[in-house]
């Protein structure tokens, strides 16, 4: 693996890997098309409908599912677990049962929002999180021992002040947990139907940052993309 | 990709070329299907398609096999590219009788023309010298003597001395290293025959190695003996590795460029990895034989495989894939999805895509909301969107042109920026063109719709007649062409407007059809005249092609069904109209490219340099893995 380091330096620390990457021609028609995938897959409707008729391409997809999976996203998203698990079992009878690290993924989640409702007030009472997570998780956790120890992370979240808590304990409390588990029912929603289970820029975004830790020699590249006002040069450090 | 409809179209191209086919001689490039015409003068009647054999230039290159497993790579994309871009270059280069290229690649990848002359964006092949040429052949000029090549290069045999030394024997090298790109490369041997004590070994080996010697017994070679089932790696170096090969055994040898190792298999199964740590620069396959008898055929991918090397690759790509998108480090900035989020929404802002911007917007504000209600802001960032005047202006300029409204867009463009055509005469030049073929189109629509029920054939055909008449005799359309236009009424072109008339005879007013037509007809005749007369000094290649091309449309009685069928494909829309977008945006002070499209720009250019000396990215390819597999 030498050879590749210096073979990347010697052509790419040159000024003519800017131009090597303006020289990359690019479809709009490929563009256009990841996006429209991206709104699909994601559950844009609304979005996807607009893009169609503004863009001039017509979808293949039948949008039959796509208000279920935003129905039951958007539940997740504001922490709804109750509902969220309700549909899912609704029109999806069979998914939790048979994906066992999802359907633990949501319980969990639905402990995090119980413990955030009764940390968040003084005289907030815990018994109803302690009983849930009795009743409910810690049948599931021996058998798995990830599950026992996100379990155990999770119980931890009791014994801390909500505004005191550092990472890993910080990162249950975060949205974006909410939105990770959302992300993963949908995948399994969009995988039962045989559908790919996630949208092609995903995998494009990921890329970048895979190579650029692959190419460590190359001049930082930006984006133009704005965001807050600010450029981020490391937001695509993920 | 798109819908249905273009692809049919692009289909119908390949249907038989019609008789006004020496018109588009050299104005467009044909799949290599439809019969080539080699002589662009011959007169359109003497020929017909099929008794005109295809004949390849004497300047082409001899077609290369691309062997199946690596049909899915960027490698060969590239590798078609280049060829594109040499075929191109060379001087003897004629759009219609060479044909795309001697590669054949899968049905998965684009179409490699769409919209042609407008289509800069797409399909222009690019100079890439990076990419290195695939072993095809034994080379009969890289070998000892004693070794015979034959077959076409694919097999070798051993001729002589009856008796060679011991520490000797004959070998030969391949024509091309194999290349680092593909991440792997395979090849397989057949034994034909073998001798009295044979002693036959495959491997490969750098460009300076002596032929004298089996591979494996040098340094820089490394090689799979048969008569012991040792391996080989450097003098003296024999180590036990699988079973003995004898007659009609097809063993095949792997190099891994992404971990540096090498493998090989015995009628189709692995025997495990050979070697570890394989250096070198180029390395050629390679194979050596010492006695007489001994007949060995190679395959460098122009058949099947014995071993299935093709779920060998994909099992390869997973692995990478795994990789690639495990999630490292995810708390650690700006997460993945905010960060799509704004991709997405720039670049339905900076493309004019106005409605959808905001709808989006807004359910990205209401996923904020929900999200929000966790009491703490997070890691997740709401995203601020403006609206832009700007923005809902090129919109308006986009979608009269994706509506084929041309005027419409001319107008809008030099009322609201009337720099962007004094700066961008180009610009303003494709979109006049496009204004040309949008007119034929509603020409050729009315006259397909009277055709539905006007269904004699003679009274069109006649229609038809006259308008031939009055295109040939017509001092200025000759004009207008620049070329003198062959006429044959009898081939196949009639054949294809007797089957668009369908069964039914019925007289209408044939007089009245006529006059329907002639309007639109002529408005588009004064309109290229006057684009010709307009551009006539200008001489840049790309101007005359383009006039050449849209013009030619004229020629053609039905150019919808026509070879130029691919003109109208509404790619060619959405290309002038993205590239009037581009230029507006720069006009304004902005980048002319979105954050999306740089990402994809990036993600190429770091992909391909990651697999430049067998990298791991070289079982990556964006575009058949993301790009073009995007449905929806």
């Amino acid at each position: 693996m030498a050879s590749t380091t210096s073979g990347a330096t010697r052509r790419a620390g040159g000024i003519d890997w800017e131009k090597r990457v303006d020289d990359v021609k690019v479809s709009k028609t490929d563009l256009n098309n990841l996006v429209m995938n991206y709104l699909i897959i994601e559950g844009y409707e609304s979005a996807a409908l607009k893009f169609a008729q503004e863009a001039n391409i017509t979808p293949q997809y039948h949008f039959y599912d796509i208000q279920d999976r935003v129905q039951i996203r958007s539940a997740i998203h504001s922490g709804d677990i109750d509902t969220a698990i309700q549909r899912i079992n609704d029109l999806y009878p069979e998914m939790l049962d048979t994906n066992p690290s999802l359907h633990f993924s949501l319980l969990r989640l639905q402990l995090i929002e119980l413990i955030r409702a009764c940390t968040s007030s003084p005289d907030g009472d815990i018994s109803e999180a302690l009983n849930f997570a009795t009743t409910r998780l810690a049948p599931r956790a021996p058998g798995n021992p990830a599950f026992l120890q996100d379990l155990e992370r999770t119980m931890a979240l009791l014994c801390f002040p909500p505004e005191s808590l550092a990472p890993p304990l910080s990162e249950l409390m975060d949205p974006a947990l909410r939105r990770n588990v959302a992300a993963k029912v949908n995948e399994a929603i969009l995988e039962s139907a045989h559908w790919m289970k996630e949208a092609k820029i995903r995998g494009l975004v990921r890329l970048r940052g895979w190579a650029e830790q692959r190419l460590p020699g190359l001049p930082p590249m930006s984006l133009g993309l704005d965001i807050d006002g600010t450029e981020s040069p490391d937001a695509m450090a993920t | 990709m798109m819908s249905g409809p273009s692809s049919l179209r692009r289909a119908a191209m390949v249907a038989p070329a019609s008789s006004y086919a020496s018109v588009a001689s050299g104005l467009s490039r044909l799949p290599a299907t439809s019969t080539p015409d080699l002589h662009n003068n011959a007169p359109a009647s003497n020929r017909t398609s099929n008794s005109f054999a295809p004949k390849q230039p004497q300047s082409m290159p001899t077609s290369q096999p691309l062997p199946e497993y690596l049909k899915q790579t960027a490698y060969a994309e590239r590798l078609l590219q280049h060829a594109k871009a040499q075929q191109a270059k060379s001087p003897s280069y004629n759009s219609l009788s060479a044909p795309i290229s001697s590669l054949t690649l899968p049905g998965r990848l684009p179409p490699v023309h769409r919209g042609v002359a407008f289509d800069v964006v797409e399909s222009a092949p690019v100079e890439d010298d990076l990419i290195t040429a695939l072993p095809s052949r034994w080379d009969e000029h890289d070998k000892w003597t004693g070794i015979e090549v034959l077959n076409d290069g694919l097999e070798v045999k051993f001729i002589g001395p009856q008796k060679v030394n011991d520490n000797e024997a004959v070998a030969v090298r391949a024509d091309h290293p194999m290349s680092p790109q593909c991440g792997i490369y395979y090849f397989e041997c057949k034994i034909l025959s073998k001798g009295k004590d044979s002693l036959i070994g495959i491997g490969f080996c750098g460009g300076k190695v002596a032929m004298n010697r089996l591979p494996g017994w040098e340094p820089e070679s490394w090689g799979y003996h048969g008569d012991d089932g040792n391996t080989f790696s450097s003098p003296g170096s024999g180590k036990s590795y699988g079973p003995q090969f004898a007659a009609n055994d097809v063993i095949g040898c792997g190099v891994n460029f992404n971990n540096r190792s090498a493998f090989f298999t015995k009628n189709g199964v692995h025997l495990g990895t050979a070697f570890r740590e394989v250096k070198g620069g180029k390395l050629y396959p390679a194979v050596g034989m010492k006695r007489l008898g001994e007949h060995v055929r190679v395959n460098f991918g122009q058949e099947e495989f014995v071993y299935d090397i093709v779920s060998h690759m994909k099992e390869a790509k997973a692995t990478i894939y795994a990789e690639i998108n495990q999630r490292l480090n995810p708390s650690s900035s700006l997460d993945e999805s905010t960060l799509i989020q704004a991709f997405v929404a720039s670049y339905l802002a900076h493309d004019g895509y106005v409605d959808t911007a905001k709808v989006f917007a807004e359910d990205v504000q209401k996923e904020a909301r929900a999200l929000a209600s966790s009491g703490r802001r997070g890691s997740v960032r709401p995203l601020g969107i403006k609206e832009d005047q700007h923005a809902i202006n090129r919109q308006k300029i986009r979608t009269a042109i994706l509506q084929g409204k041309i005027d419409n867009a001319l107008e809008l463009t030099q009322d609201l920026y009337p720099n962007v055509f004094k700066e961008n005469e180009m610009i303003h030049f494709r979109l006049k063109c496009r204004k040309l073929v949008e007119m034929i189109r509603l020409v050729s629509e009315a006259s397909s719709h009277s055709s539905s029920y006007n269904h004699s054939h003679s009274h069109s055909h006649l229609k038809l007649q006259q308008y031939k008449h009055h295109s040939h005799h017509d001092d200025h359309m000759e004009d207008v062409f620049g070329r003198d236009i062959e006429i044959d009424d009898h081939s196949s072109g009639a054949g294809e407007w007797e089957k668009l008339e369908g069964m039914d005879k019925m007289d209408v007013d044939e007089e009245e059809d006529n006059s329907r037509l002639r309007g639109p007809l002529d408005d588009a005749v004064k309109y290229a005249q006057q684009l010709r007369v307009d551009f006539k000094a200008d001489t840049r290649p790309e101007i005359q092609k383009a006039l050449e091309e849209s013009f030619s449309l004229v020629a053609y009685q039905d150019p919808k069904n026509s070879v130029l069928s691919h003109i109208f494909d509404e790619d060619g829309r959405v290309a002038v109209a993205e590239e009037l977008n581009s230029a507006i945006l720069v006009s304004l002070g902005k980048s002319s490219i979105a954050p999306l499209e740089r990402l994809v720009q990036q993600v190429t250019a770091l992909a391909q340099e990651l697999s430049e000396d067998g990298g791991p990215a070289a079982f990556v390819n964006i575009h058949s893995d993301i790009l073009r597999t995007c449905t929806f």
